[in-house]
């Protein structure tokens, strides 16, 4: 074998992460293995830590450290008006424009049949729950302008309609088929402004 | 430069790395193929709307070493209203996976193209039963790729009056005299019976006249998940377990267990 055991595990370690291919993940471990020792413990000490501290906040599902999370405690915001998003960094997006001044709720992903995520999988139980007892009037549904994203919207208009809460679907700007994480500000801004009722 | 221009539908769309994504075509000339989309997960991409599931488009493909690449596209029909209705929206899915997962590379399918477009198009149109049309699609792909179900008459004696069986792995029906006595088999009354000979036979064109009580429907589905799981390879379907998860989900509001 031309590497070492350390280092083939290393590599298949990083290969796990998203669009990381064999050669990059080689580039990445000869990257670590020139760095202080001090720096490279100072990482793996960030991982760990991350993942044993951060967890979703009850009520919206965003990621944080406490309970409850700061957008969610954040008094000033208005608690009728939730845009229920597919990703943290989708909702990070919106906080951007400055337009928004409601509170999320973030399903970690859309339906879908090949990622295996059904409704409880997103917790869509526990979105209906928010918008029946969180004084919740208009709901804004933000997920990717695709069909995934698109029948996740529908399914979630359709379980809130009898609940007398108005559901708009954003729109304006966004052409159909791409991902929001990549949406500028401006696209974004438009695209909450144009927001249609479905 | 190896140019191809096809119509293709869309059987599968995936994100590859941060632009692109990674397509599952079903190409009226080559059959299926693999092709990139560049720059489709970008918001602003020209191909994002045309490489989405439930499309059916004219591609121009370039022939790369192992992969195609889309050059350009011209959107044909766009079923992505399927979407609206989550069960509609599950098995269109289901439809795209069963192709993708039964057809071999480099064969091409022109009938199996048709099937999935007119079925694409019952499940937008709304008419059809949605298990029934589903049913349609499992028997008619079944019977195009040469796994023909045998529901004529019974499998061993010719018997054609019924009443039949079935069991994992005979493939078809038989009657209560040839029943294998030792082994496990399933009902398929009289008039699953016949639902399953009007499908395998039936023009596209007449699915939304079928109706059928939900036991025939039943019968029937049972007998074709059992079916594909035994004869072909197309092992675990993720649209069935996601139909499930929905079904589910359904109940319990039913039950009251869950808001609505
Ligand atoms: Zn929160
Ligand atoms: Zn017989």
């Amino acid at each position: 074998m031309l590497f070492s055991p350390a280092i083939t595990r290393l590599v298949d370690v990083f290969r796990r992460l998203p669009g990381i291919g064999p050669k990059t993940a080689l580039r990445l471990v000869f990257f670590v293995l020139s760095m202080e020792k001090e720096e490279v413990e100072e990482m793996a000490r960030a991982l760990v830590d991350a993942k044993r501290r951060v967890k979703h906040c009850a009520r919206c599902r965003n990621l944080t450290e406490q309970d409850i999370c700061s957008v969610c405690r954040d008094e000033r915001r208005d608690q009728s008006l939730l845009c229920v998003v597919q990703e943290p960094r989708d909702m990070m997006v919106i906080e951007k424009t400055g337009q928004f001044k409601g509170l999320y709720f973030i399903l970690h992903g859309a339906l879908s049949p090949v990622e295996g995520f059904g409704p409880e999988e997103l917790k869509i139980p526990d979105l209906l729950q928010l918008m029946k007892t969180g004084g919740v009037k208009e709901v804004i549904i933000a997920t990717n302008p695709n069909v995934e994203g698109d029948a996740t919207a529908f399914y979630i208009a359709g379980a809130a309609r009898p609940l007398g809460i108005m559901v708009s679907r954003i729109g304006f700007g966004l052409p159909v088929g791409g991902d929001l994480e990549y949406a500028d500000e401006l696209t974004m801004t438009r695209a909450l402004e144009g927001r249609r009722e479905i | 430069m190896k140019l191809l221009n096809t119509r293709a539908l869309v059987l599968r769309s995936q994100p590859l790395g941060e632009r692109d994504r990674l397509l599952s075509l079903l190409t009226w000339e080559r059959g299926k193929l693999s092709a990139v989309a560049p720059g489709a997960r970008k918001i602003k991409s020209k191909l994002a709307a045309g490489v989405d599931y439930f499309t059916c488009g004219s591609f121009l493909l370039h022939q790369g070493k192992s992969l195609y690449t889309v050059n350009q596209l011209e959107i044909e029909t766009n079923f992505s209203r399927i979407g609206e209705n989550i069960k509609d929206y599950a098995y269109g899915m289901y439809f795209a996976e069963l192709a993708e997962k039964l057809l071999e590379e480099g064969e091409s399918y022109p009938d199996v193209f048709d099937l999935l477009l007119s079925c694409w198009g019952h499940l937008l149109d709304k008419k059809a039963d949605r298990d029934v049309l589903a049913r349609f699609f499992e028997l008619r792909i079944l019977s195009i790729l040469g796994y023909h179900p045998h529901f004529q008459d019974c499998l061993y004696c010719g018997d054609q009056l019924g009443p039949f069986f079935w069991n994992y792995s005979s493939g078809g029906v038989f009657c209560g005299k040839c029943r294998p006595g030792e082994e496990v088999v399933f009902p398929f009354s009289r008039g699953t019976h016949a639902l399953a000979v009007r499908l395998l036979s039936l023009f596209p064109g007449k699915i939304a006249n079928i109706r059928a009580a939900d036991l025939q429907k039943k019968e029937l589905q049972d007998f074709t998940w059992h079916f594909l799981q035994y004869w072909t390879a197309a092992g675990h379907l993720k649209g069935l377990s996601f139909l499930a998860k929905v079904n589910n989900s359904e109940g319990d509001k039913k039950a009251g267990n869950a808001p609505e």
